[in-house]
């Protein structure tokens, strides 16, 4: 599925310069410090990192659907020309689940659980289109359909606790879908589902993504998911983008010591048998004062000057990373 | 949700059953035949004898325990004081819709006024409307009932004269003055619930408000409309439940307010009756409370089980 991306045309997305604040105490710490983002009409990137990195925030201030405790403190969210940071919520409205639609990570709390599944897309759509009542059942239906749910006459009445995992995370892709958004922002869609299902949901949504030729800003830490799936893809580290370019190029001659760590930790059947590796140390708590490269604590390949200031980006067509010794 | 519903009338069935049967064995208990309260301390035993067994109070407690739920239940009578002579069933007719008109009223205003401000509350946290609201909770519940009823009266019917300072004017003789006469009870009543269920409504819907759910309805783009339906269809079970306890509860309260505002309702036929050393009359008082008390709770149960179809699927 990978296409050899030329120079990408005019963005659908492009993230400038993202900032996110989050509320420790009384005071406003910046956890997602200076993301930049893009992701081309039709496009899938992928946004890698821990837990912790800020990449679930990034996605999350697209919708402008932060937690209260965290806001936007600075950049730009371009969507189709338009930058969407300081949007009125009736302006964000007429974008959110009709242009931009997200898919989250637990499909049982993502849903309501008392309102039949079937209510809650249709809501969804009469909420973004003029279409009348029984256009709209055979709409949901039809969408059950796509996402691969048998029998959807019957499951649309559904409740959410009356569905297994994967059929709630098909249900959510049939909600997000359901006015034909540009672009689909997956966050971890499948983190919380059994390994059987995952792969099965995973193709569905590729599916129904080349069926619909929707963009996908696919967050996940699973970096063979990512391979799998992504045109480009996007590591952050402490509230940064470290890396960035297209899939192969990332997996094969990664520049950045943080991804040639995390490629290292992927579990491999053929090779030699030994402790599994990991990468010691923890990503700084977000209440520290940062100096240097955040990830020079934990990096074999530090020297005083990672520790001392911070990285410059490095940069060739296509590819980006921030590290010292990229070069 | 039939099963849900048989069982939880079943199991409301039940609680009627064990109340009656305690009261029942409590009021026989009593070591004093009501005889000697009705025929005086002169009466000798062979006179007392003749009235037990009259009354059939000579009989093991637990056939007269069916006599009386067979009458109770098959002939809807309540049967007749022996202290006073007096029909129950005349004296809860008189009483009853009285107290149950003040704790109607004063429940459907305070669970309405709640459930608004209690709401708003949550969606503006932290505006004035939210700390008027959090202030209100406090003060209602703090401030005891009756002597706020002494303040009201004192002020609004005695200084102002706007109302009656006591008494209750029957519809039959206006509705102006009759609502007039209920204001200042109704008032006291509802405050300590509307503080109750404003604060219920407030943290339920708060806690609703930070789930996972109502961000995908939000990144969905539903309108300000859906998005309160979302959120109260859950936020409303933990308060129905606390509303339908408050209705029972407002209940007992109402005797107070009512020796208060002197009105004769239920308060005025239970205390006569403990005057009286009437007995049955407390006991059949007792049972009226309890079978309201079930009843609400069961509503309660009810309304709940239709807006939450997880409680159906965990019964059946």
């Amino acid at each position: 599925m990978r296409q050899p991306q030329s120079v990408p045309p005019k963005p659908l997305l492009h993230i400038d310069g993202l900032r996110i604040a989050f509320k420790a105490g009384r005071q406003w710490r910046e956890v997602v410090r200076g993301v930049d983002l893009s992701v081309a009409p039709g496009e899938v990137v992928g946004l890698v990192g821990e837990s912790g990195s800020g990449k679930s925030l990034t996605a999350l201030s697209i919708l402008q659907v932060l937690p209260p405790e965290a806001r936007i403190a600075g950049g730009r969210i371009v969507f189709d020309g338009t930058n969407l940071v300081g949007l009125s919520r009736k302006a964000m409205n007429k974008r959110r689940g009709r242009d931009i639609a997200m898919i989250f990570q637990d499909p049982l709390t993502a849903l309501n659980p008392v309102i039949p599944v079937g209510r809650q897309i249709y809501d969804s759509l009469r909420t973004h289109q003029t279409i009348g009542h029984k256009a709209a059942l055979e709409r949901i239906q039809e969408l059950l359909e796509m996402v691969g749910i048998r029998h959807p006459r019957e499951r649309m009445r559904a409740y959410p606790h009356e569905l297994s995992g994967g059929m709630r995370q098909r249900v959510m892709t049939a909600l997000a879908i359901s006015s034909n958004p540009k672009l689909l922002i997956a966050d971890e869609p499948t983190t919380a589902l059994d390994v059987t299902v995952q792969a099965r949901v995973i193709g569905m949504l590729d599916r129904v993504r080349r069926d619909l030729g929707i963009a996908v800003l696919f967050i996940s830490h699973n970096l063979e998911l990512i391979a799998e799936i992504c045109d480009r893809v996007s590591v952050m580290y402490a509230g940064k983008v470290v890396e960035s370019s297209a899939v192969e190029t990332v997996f094969e001659t990664p520049r950045h010591p943080y991804t040639r760590q995390l490629l290292r930790c992927i579990p491999r059947l053929d090779g030699a048998s030994g402790p599994m590796p990991t990468i010691p140390g923890l990503p700084p708590r977000f209440d520290s004062e940062l100096v240097g490269c955040p990830f020079a604590p934990r990096c074999d390949e530090a020297s005083d000057r990672c520790r001392a200031a911070e990285p410059p980006a490095w940069r060739e067509p296509g590819h980006l990373a921030v590290c010292w010794e990229a070069a | 949700m039939t099963s849900l519903l048989l069982r939880r009338l079943g199991f409301s069935l039940f609680s009627l059953v064990v109340v009656s049967l305690l009261l029942f064995v409590l009021t026989r208990s009593i070591p004093e035949s009501p005889a000697r309260i009705v025929l005086g301390d002169d009466a000798t035993a062979a006179q007392i004898a003749a009235f037990d067994r009259d009354h059939g109070l000579d009989q093991p407690i637990v056939v007269q325990y069916a006599a009386w739920l067979e009458r109770v239940v098959l002939a809807g009578d309540l049967g007749q004081s022996f202290t006073t002579g007096l029909s129950m069933n005349r004296q809860i007719a008189d009483t009853f819709p009285v107290t149950m008109e003040l704790v109607v009223v004063a429940f459907v205003v305070a669970s309405m006024l709640s459930i608004v401000l209690g709401t708003l509350s949550a969606f503006y946290r932290d505006s004035p409307i939210d700390y008027f609201a959090r202030l209100l909770a406090v003060l209602g519940v703090s401030i005891p009932g009756f002597w706020l009823a002494l303040v009201l009266i004192l002020t609004f019917a005695v200084d102002l004269d706007w109302f009656p300072p006591g008494g209750f004017v029957p519809l039959s003789e206006g509705l102006g003055p009759h609502l007039l006469s209920i204001a200042l009870p109704c008032f006291c009543l509802a405050v300590f619930y509307l503080a109750v269920i404003t604060r219920m409504t407030r943290s339920s819907l708060l806690e609703v408000l930070n789930q996972d759910y109502m961000r995908t309805a939000r990144a969905s783009g539903l309108g300000r409309g859906r998005l309160l339906m979302y959120a109260m269809r859950n936020a409303l079970l933990p308060v129905v439940t606390i509303a339908g306890v408050s209705f029972g509860h407002m209940f007992g309260w109402a005797l107070i307010i009512e020796q208060i505002f002197n009105i004769g309702g239920m308060s005025r036929a239970l205390l006569t009756a403990i005057n009286q050393r009437d007995y049955f009359m407390v006991q059949t008082v007792v049972m009226v409370f309890t079978i309201v008390f079930v009843l609400a709770n069961l509503l309660a149960d009810l309304v709940n089980a239709w807006l939450n179809p997880r409680l159906a699927a965990v019964a059946s």
